[in-house]
Protein backbone atom coordinates (compact mmCIF):
# COMPACT_ATOMS: atom_id res chain seq x y z
CA UNK A 1 0.00 0.00 0.00
CA UNK A 2 2.50 1.93 0.88
CA UNK A 3 4.80 0.97 -1.71
CA UNK A 4 2.09 1.59 -3.97
CA UNK A 5 1.43 5.57 -2.88
CA UNK A 6 5.21 5.93 -3.30
CA UNK A 7 5.55 4.51 -6.48
CA UNK A 8 2.64 6.39 -7.88
CA UNK A 9 4.04 10.22 -6.92
CA UNK A 10 7.58 8.97 -8.41
CA UNK A 11 5.65 7.97 -11.35
CA UNK A 12 3.84 11.61 -11.68
CA UNK A 13 6.60 13.42 -10.55
CA UNK A 14 8.84 12.09 -13.29
CA UNK A 15 6.28 13.01 -15.82
CA UNK A 16 5.87 16.25 -14.59
CA UNK A 17 9.42 16.96 -14.92
CA UNK A 18 9.81 15.18 -18.43
CA UNK A 19 6.64 16.45 -19.85
CA UNK A 20 7.94 19.96 -21.24
CA UNK A 21 11.35 18.71 -22.33
CA UNK A 22 9.53 16.51 -24.68
CA UNK A 23 6.90 18.70 -25.98
CA UNK A 24 9.66 21.27 -26.75
CA UNK A 25 12.36 19.34 -28.06
CA UNK A 26 10.27 16.22 -29.10
CA UNK A 27 7.62 18.01 -31.00
CA UNK A 28 8.30 21.59 -30.78
CA UNK A 29 4.84 21.97 -29.09
CA UNK A 30 3.73 25.43 -27.20
CA UNK A 31 4.21 25.10 -23.51
CA UNK A 32 0.98 27.43 -22.92
CA UNK A 33 -1.71 24.26 -23.00
CA UNK A 34 0.80 21.96 -19.84
CA UNK A 35 1.06 25.45 -17.91
CA UNK A 36 -2.45 26.38 -17.72
CA UNK A 37 -2.97 22.43 -16.90
CA UNK A 38 -1.08 23.75 -13.92
CA UNK A 39 -3.36 26.02 -12.61
CA UNK A 40 -6.47 24.38 -13.57
CA UNK A 41 -5.28 21.98 -10.89
CA UNK A 42 -4.75 24.13 -8.29
CA UNK A 43 -8.20 25.58 -8.87
CA UNK A 44 -10.21 22.16 -9.36
CA UNK A 45 -8.48 20.55 -6.16
CA UNK A 46 -9.22 23.51 -3.94
CA UNK A 47 -12.80 23.71 -5.35
CA UNK A 48 -13.33 20.43 -4.84
CA UNK A 49 -13.19 20.74 -1.04
CA UNK A 50 -15.92 22.90 -1.08
CA UNK A 51 -18.14 21.74 -3.56
CA UNK A 52 -17.15 17.78 -3.55
CA UNK A 53 -16.32 17.19 -0.23
CA UNK A 54 -18.83 19.45 1.69
CA UNK A 55 -21.60 19.87 -0.96
CA UNK A 56 -21.61 23.62 -1.09
CA UNK A 57 -21.85 25.01 -4.35
CA UNK A 58 -19.89 28.39 -5.47
CA UNK A 59 -20.13 29.33 -9.31
CA UNK A 60 -17.51 31.78 -8.18
CA UNK A 61 -14.49 30.37 -7.38
CA UNK A 62 -12.75 32.36 -10.35
CA UNK A 63 -13.31 35.80 -8.06
CA UNK A 64 -10.23 34.50 -5.64
CA UNK A 65 -8.13 33.38 -8.39
CA UNK A 66 -8.76 36.75 -9.85
CA UNK A 67 -8.20 38.24 -6.62
CA UNK A 68 -5.32 37.14 -5.91
CA UNK A 69 -3.97 37.76 -8.88
CA UNK A 70 -4.83 41.85 -8.94
CA UNK A 71 -3.63 41.82 -5.14
CA UNK A 72 0.06 40.41 -5.91
CA UNK A 73 0.03 42.27 -9.12
CA UNK A 74 -1.15 45.73 -7.97
CA UNK A 75 1.11 45.16 -4.27
CA UNK A 76 4.02 44.42 -6.91
CA UNK A 77 3.49 47.22 -9.29
CA UNK A 78 2.22 49.75 -7.40
CA UNK A 79 3.23 48.83 -4.47
CA UNK A 80 6.41 48.00 -5.08
CA UNK A 81 6.96 44.72 -3.07
CA UNK A 82 9.29 42.48 -3.89
CA UNK A 83 7.45 39.23 -6.04
CA UNK A 84 8.02 36.75 -3.63
CA UNK A 85 6.29 38.93 -0.59
CA UNK A 86 3.50 40.52 -3.11
CA UNK A 87 2.70 36.65 -3.83
CA UNK A 88 2.15 35.69 0.27
CA UNK A 89 0.78 38.84 0.33
CA UNK A 90 -1.95 38.15 -2.47
CA UNK A 91 -2.74 35.21 -1.05
CA UNK A 92 -3.39 36.79 2.19
CA UNK A 93 -5.85 38.83 0.45
CA UNK A 94 -7.58 36.04 -1.08
CA UNK A 95 -8.11 34.48 2.10
CA UNK A 96 -9.64 37.55 3.75
CA UNK A 97 -12.15 37.80 0.81
CA UNK A 98 -12.66 34.86 1.22
CA UNK A 99 -13.59 34.75 5.12
CA UNK A 100 -15.60 38.35 4.34
CA UNK A 101 -17.87 36.54 1.63
CA UNK A 102 -18.28 33.04 3.14
CA UNK A 103 -19.50 34.16 5.86
CA UNK A 104 -22.51 35.89 4.84
CA UNK A 105 -23.03 34.05 2.23
CA UNK A 106 -22.58 30.20 3.48
CA UNK A 107 -26.03 30.43 5.62
CA UNK A 108 -27.66 30.01 2.28
CA UNK A 109 -28.20 26.30 0.61
CA UNK A 110 -28.34 24.79 -2.32
CA UNK A 111 -29.89 27.41 -5.29
CA UNK A 112 -29.65 30.40 -2.91
CA UNK A 113 -25.96 29.70 -2.16
CA UNK A 114 -25.42 28.95 -5.88
CA UNK A 115 -27.00 32.47 -7.08
CA UNK A 116 -25.54 34.29 -4.38
CA UNK A 117 -22.12 32.96 -5.03
CA UNK A 118 -22.55 33.92 -8.84
CA UNK A 119 -23.80 37.01 -8.63
CA UNK A 120 -20.31 37.69 -6.68
CA UNK A 121 -18.45 36.22 -8.80
CA UNK A 122 -19.60 38.49 -11.27
CA UNK A 123 -19.98 41.45 -9.02
CA UNK A 124 -15.82 41.16 -8.63
CA UNK A 125 -15.06 41.10 -12.03
CA UNK A 126 -17.17 43.75 -12.63
CA UNK A 127 -15.01 45.42 -10.27
CA UNK A 128 -11.80 44.91 -11.50
CA UNK A 129 -13.43 46.54 -15.10
CA UNK A 130 -14.25 49.32 -13.01
CA UNK A 131 -11.53 50.32 -11.09
CA UNK A 132 -9.11 51.66 -13.34
CA UNK A 133 -6.87 53.63 -10.67
CA UNK A 134 -6.37 50.32 -9.16
CA UNK A 135 -6.57 47.48 -11.92
CA UNK A 136 -6.35 49.24 -15.09
CA UNK A 137 -9.55 48.65 -16.40
CA UNK A 138 -10.70 46.44 -19.11
CA UNK A 139 -6.96 46.37 -20.33
CA UNK A 140 -5.67 45.01 -17.21
CA UNK A 141 -2.09 45.18 -16.05
CA UNK A 142 0.73 44.12 -17.97
CA UNK A 143 4.67 44.05 -17.68
CA UNK A 144 4.28 42.05 -14.50
CA UNK A 145 7.49 41.07 -12.95
CA UNK A 146 8.35 37.38 -13.00
CA UNK A 147 9.56 35.75 -9.39
CA UNK A 148 13.13 36.66 -8.40
CA UNK A 149 15.30 34.87 -6.37
CA UNK A 150 18.30 36.60 -5.58
CA UNK A 151 20.05 37.47 -9.03
CA UNK A 152 18.27 34.68 -10.58
CA UNK A 153 14.53 35.19 -12.38
CA UNK A 154 12.40 32.64 -13.48
CA UNK A 155 11.52 34.08 -16.65
CA UNK A 156 11.48 31.53 -19.03
CA UNK A 157 8.16 29.47 -20.09
CA UNK A 158 10.04 26.31 -18.73
CA UNK A 159 10.70 28.37 -15.42
CA UNK A 160 6.77 28.83 -15.28
CA UNK A 161 5.91 25.66 -15.92
CA UNK A 162 8.11 24.09 -13.02
CA UNK A 163 7.03 26.61 -10.32
CA UNK A 164 3.56 25.86 -11.21
CA UNK A 165 3.45 22.35 -11.39
CA UNK A 166 5.84 22.13 -8.51
CA UNK A 167 3.31 23.96 -5.92
CA UNK A 168 0.34 22.06 -8.14
CA UNK A 169 1.52 18.66 -6.93
CA UNK A 170 1.92 20.01 -3.54
CA UNK A 171 -1.22 21.11 -3.22
CA UNK A 172 -3.03 17.90 -4.88
CA UNK A 173 -0.72 16.15 -2.20
CA UNK A 174 -1.51 17.70 1.22
CA UNK A 175 -5.49 18.10 -0.41
CA UNK A 176 -5.71 14.77 -0.64
CA UNK A 177 -4.56 13.66 3.01
CA UNK A 178 -7.08 16.44 4.35
CA UNK A 179 -9.99 15.20 2.38
CA UNK A 180 -9.09 11.86 4.18
CA UNK A 181 -9.02 12.63 7.64
CA UNK A 182 -11.45 13.30 10.32
CA UNK A 183 -11.87 16.90 9.08
CA UNK A 184 -12.46 15.87 5.72
CA UNK A 185 -14.73 13.21 7.11
CA UNK A 186 -16.30 15.46 8.72
CA UNK A 187 -16.61 17.67 5.62
CA UNK A 188 -18.77 14.68 3.99
CA UNK A 189 -20.88 14.50 7.17
CA UNK A 190 -21.57 17.75 6.69
CA UNK A 191 -22.33 17.17 3.12
CA UNK A 192 -24.90 13.82 3.84
CA UNK A 193 -27.04 16.14 6.14
CA UNK A 194 -26.47 19.02 8.31
CA UNK A 195 -28.68 18.88 10.97
CA UNK A 196 -27.64 15.44 11.77
CA UNK A 197 -23.69 16.33 11.93
CA UNK A 198 -24.37 19.61 14.11
CA UNK A 199 -26.34 17.00 16.50
CA UNK A 200 -23.11 14.79 16.27
CA UNK A 201 -21.57 17.30 17.52
CA UNK A 202 -19.55 18.85 14.37
CA UNK A 203 -19.82 22.63 14.49
CA UNK A 204 -21.30 22.93 11.00
CA UNK A 205 -21.11 26.95 10.44
CA UNK A 206 -17.38 27.17 11.45
CA UNK A 207 -16.44 24.16 9.11
CA UNK A 208 -18.07 25.29 6.41
CA UNK A 209 -16.28 28.91 6.80
CA UNK A 210 -13.13 26.99 7.14
CA UNK A 211 -13.06 25.38 4.45
CA UNK A 212 -14.35 27.59 1.81
CA UNK A 213 -11.68 30.21 3.40
CA UNK A 214 -9.13 27.78 2.89
CA UNK A 215 -9.94 27.21 -0.82
CA UNK A 216 -10.25 30.53 -1.31
CA UNK A 217 -6.52 30.87 0.11
CA UNK A 218 -5.85 28.22 -2.46
CA UNK A 219 -7.41 30.35 -5.50
CA UNK A 220 -5.84 33.00 -4.55
CA UNK A 221 -2.47 31.66 -4.41
CA UNK A 222 -2.86 30.58 -7.95
CA UNK A 223 -4.28 33.91 -9.17
CA UNK A 224 -1.10 35.29 -7.74
CA UNK A 225 1.16 32.82 -9.72
CA UNK A 226 -0.71 33.50 -12.83
CA UNK A 227 0.30 37.16 -12.11
CA UNK A 228 4.11 36.73 -11.58
CA UNK A 229 4.80 33.18 -13.08
CA UNK A 230 2.67 33.11 -16.33
CA UNK A 231 2.35 35.54 -19.09
CA UNK A 232 2.68 38.87 -16.48
CA UNK A 233 -0.57 40.24 -18.00
CA UNK A 234 -3.89 39.67 -16.16
CA UNK A 235 -7.55 41.32 -17.69
CA UNK A 236 -10.87 41.13 -15.98
CA UNK A 237 -11.62 38.64 -19.14
CA UNK A 238 -9.97 36.13 -17.65
CA UNK A 239 -11.42 35.70 -14.15
CA UNK A 240 -15.35 35.71 -14.83
CA UNK A 241 -18.09 33.06 -15.18
CA UNK A 242 -17.06 31.23 -17.75
CA UNK A 243 -13.99 30.09 -15.55
CA UNK A 244 -15.99 29.30 -12.67
CA UNK A 245 -18.13 26.95 -15.01
CA UNK A 246 -15.06 25.42 -16.36
CA UNK A 247 -13.70 24.94 -12.66
CA UNK A 248 -16.94 23.41 -11.77
CA UNK A 249 -16.84 20.84 -14.23
CA UNK A 250 -13.70 20.20 -13.83
CA UNK A 251 -14.37 18.83 -10.25
CA UNK A 252 -17.69 17.47 -11.52
CA UNK A 253 -15.28 14.66 -14.38
CA UNK A 254 -13.08 13.92 -11.57
CA UNK A 255 -15.55 12.62 -9.36
CA UNK A 256 -16.65 14.99 -6.34
CA UNK A 257 -14.91 13.24 -3.73
CA UNK A 258 -11.64 12.47 -5.16
CA UNK A 259 -8.82 14.97 -4.83
CA UNK A 260 -6.69 13.42 -7.53
CA UNK A 261 -10.29 13.13 -9.93
CA UNK A 262 -10.21 16.82 -9.66
CA UNK A 263 -6.79 17.06 -10.42
CA UNK A 264 -7.94 14.65 -13.71
CA UNK A 265 -10.64 16.67 -14.57
CA UNK A 266 -8.32 20.37 -15.30
CA UNK A 267 -6.04 18.24 -16.64
CA UNK A 268 -8.62 16.82 -19.28
CA UNK A 269 -10.29 20.49 -19.27
CA UNK A 270 -7.04 22.20 -19.78
CA UNK A 271 -6.28 19.49 -23.04
CA UNK A 272 -9.40 19.91 -24.16
CA UNK A 273 -9.42 23.18 -26.07
CA UNK A 274 -6.45 22.29 -27.45
CA UNK A 275 -7.75 18.85 -29.19
CA UNK A 276 -10.62 20.86 -30.66
CA UNK A 277 -8.84 23.43 -32.26
CA UNK A 278 -7.00 20.69 -33.49
CA UNK A 279 -10.27 19.03 -34.70
CA UNK A 280 -11.61 23.14 -36.08
CA UNK A 281 -8.39 22.90 -38.30
CA UNK A 282 -9.15 20.24 -39.79
CA UNK A 283 -12.56 21.68 -40.83
CA UNK A 284 -11.62 24.45 -41.85
CA UNK A 285 -12.80 26.64 -39.44
CA UNK A 286 -12.21 30.07 -38.38
CA UNK A 287 -10.74 31.07 -34.77
CA UNK A 288 -14.47 32.36 -33.29
CA UNK A 289 -16.02 29.03 -34.86
CA UNK A 290 -13.54 27.52 -32.68
CA UNK A 291 -14.04 29.72 -29.84
CA UNK A 292 -17.71 28.93 -29.60
CA UNK A 293 -17.22 25.24 -30.46
CA UNK A 294 -14.69 25.22 -27.30
CA UNK A 295 -17.45 26.51 -24.76
CA UNK A 296 -20.32 24.85 -26.56
CA UNK A 297 -17.98 21.41 -25.67
CA UNK A 298 -17.45 22.55 -21.44
CA UNK A 299 -21.40 22.53 -21.57
CA UNK A 300 -21.83 19.42 -23.34
CA UNK A 301 -19.22 17.38 -21.33
CA UNK A 302 -20.71 18.92 -18.07
CA UNK A 303 -24.18 17.87 -19.14
CA UNK A 304 -23.06 14.23 -20.18
CA UNK A 305 -21.31 13.54 -17.07
CA UNK A 306 -23.68 14.46 -14.85
CA UNK A 307 -26.40 12.53 -16.36
CA UNK A 308 -24.25 9.60 -16.94
CA UNK A 309 -21.43 9.34 -14.49
CA UNK A 310 -22.42 11.60 -11.79
CA UNK A 311 -19.71 9.59 -9.80
CA UNK A 312 -16.69 10.90 -12.28
CA UNK A 313 -14.55 9.36 -13.95
CA UNK A 314 -12.58 7.86 -10.27
CA UNK A 315 -15.94 6.57 -9.25
CA UNK A 316 -16.74 5.03 -12.58
CA UNK A 317 -13.32 3.54 -12.23
CA UNK A 318 -13.29 2.18 -9.15
CA UNK A 319 -17.06 0.94 -9.95
CA UNK A 320 -15.41 -1.19 -12.77
CA UNK A 321 -12.48 -2.41 -11.05
CA UNK A 322 -14.75 -3.83 -8.09
CA UNK A 323 -17.33 -5.24 -10.60
CA UNK A 324 -14.08 -6.90 -12.33
CA UNK B 1 -29.93 16.21 34.23
CA UNK B 2 -32.39 17.49 32.55
CA UNK B 3 -35.04 20.11 33.12
CA UNK B 4 -37.52 21.91 30.76
CA UNK B 5 -38.98 24.39 32.33
CA UNK B 6 -42.28 26.47 30.90
CA UNK B 7 -41.45 25.87 27.72
CA UNK B 8 -43.78 27.15 25.17
CA UNK B 9 -43.17 27.18 21.67
CA UNK B 10 -45.79 28.56 18.38
CA UNK B 11 -45.58 28.23 15.04
CA UNK B 12 -47.24 30.82 13.22
CA UNK B 13 -50.47 30.48 14.84
CA UNK B 14 -50.45 26.93 15.80
CA UNK B 15 -49.54 26.23 19.72
CA UNK B 16 -46.72 23.33 19.13
CA UNK B 17 -45.92 23.05 23.16
CA UNK B 18 -47.58 24.85 25.32
CA UNK B 19 -46.07 25.41 29.13
CA UNK B 20 -44.68 22.42 29.22
CA UNK B 21 -42.19 21.39 32.28
CA UNK B 22 -40.64 18.02 33.21
CA UNK B 23 -37.44 16.44 34.59
CA UNK B 24 -35.02 13.41 33.60
CA UNK B 25 -32.52 12.42 36.61
CA UNK B 26 -29.56 10.97 36.40
CA UNK B 27 -29.79 7.43 34.61
CA UNK B 28 -33.39 7.33 34.75
CA UNK B 29 -35.19 5.63 31.45
CA UNK B 30 -38.34 8.03 30.96
CA UNK B 31 -40.82 7.57 28.11
CA UNK B 32 -42.58 9.94 26.00
CA UNK B 33 -45.85 9.20 24.61
CA UNK B 34 -49.16 10.93 22.92
CA UNK B 35 -51.07 10.99 19.49
CA UNK B 36 -49.62 12.45 16.40
CA UNK B 37 -48.98 16.37 16.66
CA UNK B 38 -49.04 16.11 20.33
CA UNK B 39 -45.36 18.11 20.47
CA UNK B 40 -43.19 15.28 20.92
CA UNK B 41 -40.75 15.62 18.68
CA UNK B 42 -41.49 19.15 18.33
CA UNK B 43 -40.16 19.39 22.41
CA UNK B 44 -36.95 17.67 21.14
CA UNK B 45 -36.13 20.06 18.76
CA UNK B 46 -36.61 22.53 21.30
CA UNK B 47 -34.53 20.91 23.97
CA UNK B 48 -31.61 20.38 21.44
CA UNK B 49 -32.09 23.79 19.81
CA UNK B 50 -33.34 22.81 16.14
CA UNK B 51 -36.06 25.25 16.82
CA UNK B 52 -35.77 28.56 18.45
CA UNK B 53 -38.50 29.54 21.52
CA UNK B 54 -38.90 32.40 23.14
CA UNK B 55 -40.64 30.90 26.25
CA UNK B 56 -39.34 29.04 29.35
CA UNK B 57 -35.93 27.26 29.63
CA UNK B 58 -34.15 24.44 29.32
CA UNK B 59 -31.16 23.24 31.70
CA UNK B 60 -28.24 20.55 31.34
CA UNK B 61 -26.91 19.48 34.34
CA UNK B 62 -28.05 22.44 35.81
CA UNK B 63 -26.99 24.66 33.05
CA UNK B 64 -28.71 26.30 31.21
CA UNK B 65 -28.43 25.68 27.37
CA UNK B 66 -31.64 27.38 25.81
CA UNK B 67 -29.51 29.85 23.74
CA UNK B 68 -26.60 27.16 22.76
CA UNK B 69 -26.52 25.94 19.24
CA UNK B 70 -26.92 22.19 18.76
CA UNK B 71 -23.36 21.12 18.33
CA UNK B 72 -22.71 22.93 22.01
CA UNK B 73 -25.16 20.67 23.04
CA UNK B 74 -23.98 17.83 22.07
CA UNK B 75 -20.98 17.94 23.40
CA UNK B 76 -22.35 19.39 26.55
CA UNK B 77 -23.78 15.41 26.57
CA UNK B 78 -27.36 15.57 25.36
CA UNK B 79 -28.02 14.07 22.07
CA UNK B 80 -30.59 13.55 19.73
CA UNK B 81 -31.16 10.55 17.19
CA UNK B 82 -33.99 11.34 14.29
CA UNK B 83 -37.40 9.98 13.62
CA UNK B 84 -36.59 9.59 9.75
CA UNK B 85 -32.97 8.24 10.68
CA UNK B 86 -30.76 10.79 8.61
CA UNK B 87 -27.59 8.77 8.29
CA UNK B 88 -24.42 10.27 7.07
CA UNK B 89 -24.38 8.29 3.49
CA UNK B 90 -21.57 9.97 2.28
CA UNK B 91 -19.48 8.00 5.17
CA UNK B 92 -19.43 4.12 5.76
CA UNK B 93 -20.59 2.96 8.49
CA UNK B 94 -17.34 2.64 10.47
CA UNK B 95 -16.99 6.61 9.55
CA UNK B 96 -20.72 7.53 10.93
CA UNK B 97 -19.73 6.80 14.27
CA UNK B 98 -15.83 7.86 14.36
CA UNK B 99 -17.12 11.59 12.93
CA UNK B 100 -19.08 11.76 16.38
CA UNK B 101 -16.68 10.75 18.96
CA UNK B 102 -15.43 13.65 20.26
CA UNK B 103 -11.59 12.73 20.11
CA UNK B 104 -12.32 12.83 16.16
CA UNK B 105 -11.95 17.06 16.63
CA UNK B 106 -8.48 16.77 17.77
CA UNK B 107 -7.55 16.13 14.14
CA UNK B 108 -8.18 19.88 12.61
CA UNK B 109 -6.59 21.46 9.44
CA UNK B 110 -3.24 21.02 9.95
CA UNK B 111 -3.36 17.56 11.78
CA UNK B 112 -5.30 16.44 9.19
CA UNK B 113 -2.59 17.53 6.03
CA UNK B 114 0.42 16.71 8.27
CA UNK B 115 -0.31 12.73 10.53
CA UNK B 116 1.66 12.98 12.99
CA UNK B 117 2.75 10.26 15.05
CA UNK B 118 0.15 11.94 17.90
CA UNK B 119 -2.65 12.09 15.21
CA UNK B 120 -2.16 8.57 13.93
CA UNK B 121 -2.61 7.57 18.12
CA UNK B 122 -5.66 9.59 18.24
CA UNK B 123 -7.00 7.96 15.06
CA UNK B 124 -6.42 4.72 16.61
CA UNK B 125 -8.67 5.65 20.12
CA UNK B 126 -11.09 7.33 18.02
CA UNK B 127 -11.61 4.08 15.39
CA UNK B 128 -11.72 1.89 18.44
CA UNK B 129 -14.02 3.90 20.14
CA UNK B 130 -16.64 3.88 17.14
CA UNK B 131 -16.22 0.04 16.95
CA UNK B 132 -16.96 -0.32 20.21
CA UNK B 133 -20.12 1.63 19.26
CA UNK B 134 -20.62 -0.46 16.18
CA UNK B 135 -20.75 -3.55 18.40
CA UNK B 136 -23.22 -2.53 21.28
CA UNK B 137 -26.23 -2.06 17.96
CA UNK B 138 -24.67 -5.24 16.59
CA UNK B 139 -23.21 -3.41 13.56
CA UNK B 140 -19.50 -3.99 13.66
CA UNK B 141 -19.40 -6.83 10.46
CA UNK B 142 -20.84 -4.00 8.62
CA UNK B 143 -18.67 -1.34 9.81
CA UNK B 144 -17.17 -1.08 6.09
CA UNK B 145 -20.65 -0.65 3.81
CA UNK B 146 -21.85 2.51 2.81
CA UNK B 147 -24.18 3.70 5.22
CA UNK B 148 -27.33 3.97 2.90
CA UNK B 149 -26.69 0.58 2.21
CA UNK B 150 -27.76 -1.10 5.14
CA UNK B 151 -31.36 -1.83 5.83
CA UNK B 152 -33.65 -0.03 7.50
CA UNK B 153 -33.72 -1.47 10.60
CA UNK B 154 -29.75 -1.27 10.37
CA UNK B 155 -29.44 2.61 9.68
CA UNK B 156 -31.29 3.09 12.61
CA UNK B 157 -29.69 1.21 15.25
CA UNK B 158 -26.68 2.73 13.66
CA UNK B 159 -28.04 6.09 14.32
CA UNK B 160 -27.92 5.19 18.03
CA UNK B 161 -24.44 4.21 17.49
CA UNK B 162 -23.84 7.48 15.98
CA UNK B 163 -25.55 9.29 19.08
CA UNK B 164 -23.55 6.65 21.66
CA UNK B 165 -20.11 7.76 19.84
CA UNK B 166 -20.45 11.38 21.17
CA UNK B 167 -20.28 10.00 24.63
CA UNK B 168 -23.49 11.54 26.03
CA UNK B 169 -24.61 11.87 29.66
CA UNK B 170 -28.23 11.99 28.32
CA UNK B 171 -29.69 10.25 25.08
CA UNK B 172 -32.82 11.65 23.16
CA UNK B 173 -34.33 8.78 21.34
CA UNK B 174 -37.31 10.29 18.62
CA UNK B 175 -39.48 6.74 17.90
CA UNK B 176 -36.07 4.27 17.84
CA UNK B 177 -39.30 1.28 16.75
CA UNK B 178 -41.10 3.06 13.88
CA UNK B 179 -40.46 1.21 10.95
CA UNK B 180 -38.99 -1.75 12.55
CA UNK B 181 -40.63 -5.38 12.29
CA UNK B 182 -40.78 -7.18 15.56
CA UNK B 183 -37.35 -8.96 15.43
CA UNK B 184 -35.57 -5.42 14.88
CA UNK B 185 -37.52 -3.95 17.34
CA UNK B 186 -36.81 -6.99 20.09
CA UNK B 187 -32.82 -5.96 19.21
CA UNK B 188 -33.26 -2.76 20.15
CA UNK B 189 -35.04 -2.82 23.15
CA UNK B 190 -32.31 -4.93 24.38
CA UNK B 191 -29.38 -2.44 22.99
CA UNK B 192 -31.69 0.83 25.01
CA UNK B 193 -31.23 -1.65 27.57
CA UNK B 194 -27.35 -2.28 27.41
CA UNK B 195 -27.16 2.05 26.97
CA UNK B 196 -28.72 2.27 29.86
CA UNK B 197 -26.97 0.06 31.88
CA UNK B 198 -24.16 2.20 31.35
CA UNK B 199 -25.01 4.78 33.18
CA UNK B 200 -26.60 7.05 30.45
CA UNK B 201 -30.12 8.61 30.94
CA UNK B 202 -32.50 8.10 28.19
CA UNK B 203 -35.31 10.35 27.03
CA UNK B 204 -37.67 8.54 24.44
CA UNK B 205 -40.48 8.75 22.41
CA UNK B 206 -42.49 6.02 21.39
CA UNK B 207 -45.45 4.75 19.60
CA UNK B 208 -44.76 1.26 20.64
CA UNK B 209 -46.51 1.25 23.80
CA UNK B 210 -45.99 -2.75 24.76
CA UNK B 211 -42.17 -1.69 24.75
CA UNK B 212 -42.41 1.56 26.28
CA UNK B 213 -44.06 -0.02 29.43
CA UNK B 214 -41.46 -2.72 29.76
CA UNK B 215 -38.36 0.04 29.29
CA UNK B 216 -39.46 3.13 31.25
CA UNK B 217 -39.24 3.97 34.94
CA UNK B 218 -41.67 7.07 34.16
CA UNK B 219 -43.44 7.74 31.46
CA UNK B 220 -45.10 11.60 30.35
CA UNK B 221 -47.72 12.04 28.13
CA UNK B 222 -48.34 14.81 26.01
CA UNK B 223 -51.20 15.97 23.88
CA UNK B 224 -52.07 18.93 21.85
CA UNK B 225 -48.94 20.79 23.26
CA UNK B 226 -49.82 20.20 27.19
CA UNK B 227 -48.48 17.74 29.28
CA UNK B 228 -51.68 15.81 31.04
CA UNK B 229 -50.06 12.85 32.68
CA UNK B 230 -46.80 11.81 34.13
CA UNK B 231 -46.83 8.33 36.04
CA UNK B 232 -45.09 4.89 36.45
CA UNK B 233 -45.99 2.96 33.49
CA UNK B 234 -48.72 0.98 36.01
CA UNK B 235 -50.21 4.00 36.82
CA UNK B 236 -50.24 5.43 33.05
CA UNK B 237 -51.74 1.90 32.50
CA UNK B 238 -54.21 2.57 34.87
CA UNK B 239 -55.43 6.19 33.84
CA UNK B 240 -58.42 5.20 31.62
CA UNK B 241 -58.68 8.60 30.53
CA UNK B 242 -55.53 8.98 28.59
CA UNK B 243 -56.11 5.41 27.09
CA UNK B 244 -59.72 5.68 26.44
CA UNK B 245 -58.26 9.83 24.83
CA UNK B 246 -55.41 8.84 23.17
CA UNK B 247 -54.98 5.16 22.11
CA UNK B 248 -58.33 4.14 21.28
CA UNK B 249 -60.86 1.73 23.41
CA UNK B 250 -59.12 -1.12 22.53
CA UNK B 251 -56.54 -2.27 25.81
CA UNK B 252 -55.12 -5.04 23.90
CA UNK B 253 -52.46 -2.58 22.80
CA UNK B 254 -50.78 -2.51 25.96
CA UNK B 255 -50.53 -5.99 27.19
Amino acid sequence: MRGAFLLKWIVLTAAVILCPIILEYGFSYSLEPALQAGFFIILSVSLALVVGLTGQISWGHAAFFGIGAYGAAILATRGNLPVVLAIPAGTLVGLAAGFLIGYPVLRLKSYYLALATLVIGIAVQEFFKAADFLTGGEIGLYDLPDIKLGSFELSSAFSHYYVVWMFALIIVFFCDRLSKSFLGKRLRAIHSDEGAAESAGIDVPRMKLGIFTFSAAIAAFAGTLFAHCSYGTIAPGEFGVVLSIKIITMVVIGGMFSVYGAAMGAVIIALLPEMIRRLGDLAHMDLTQITHLQDIAFGVILVIFVIFAPQGLIGKMRMSRTNA
Amino acid sequence: MLEVQAVSCHFGGLVALDNVSLRVEENELVGLMGPNGAGKTTLFNVINSFVPFREGKVYLKGEEISSLTPHMITRKGLVRTFQDIRVFGWLSVLENAEVAVPLNRNIGFWRGMLPTPGARLTQESVRQRAAECLDLVGLSGLSERNARSLTFGQQRLLGVARALATEPDILLLDEPSSGLNQEETEILAEVIREIHQRNIAIFIIEHHIGMLMNLAERIIVLDRGKKIMEGTPAEVREEEGVIKAYFGEKKKWLT
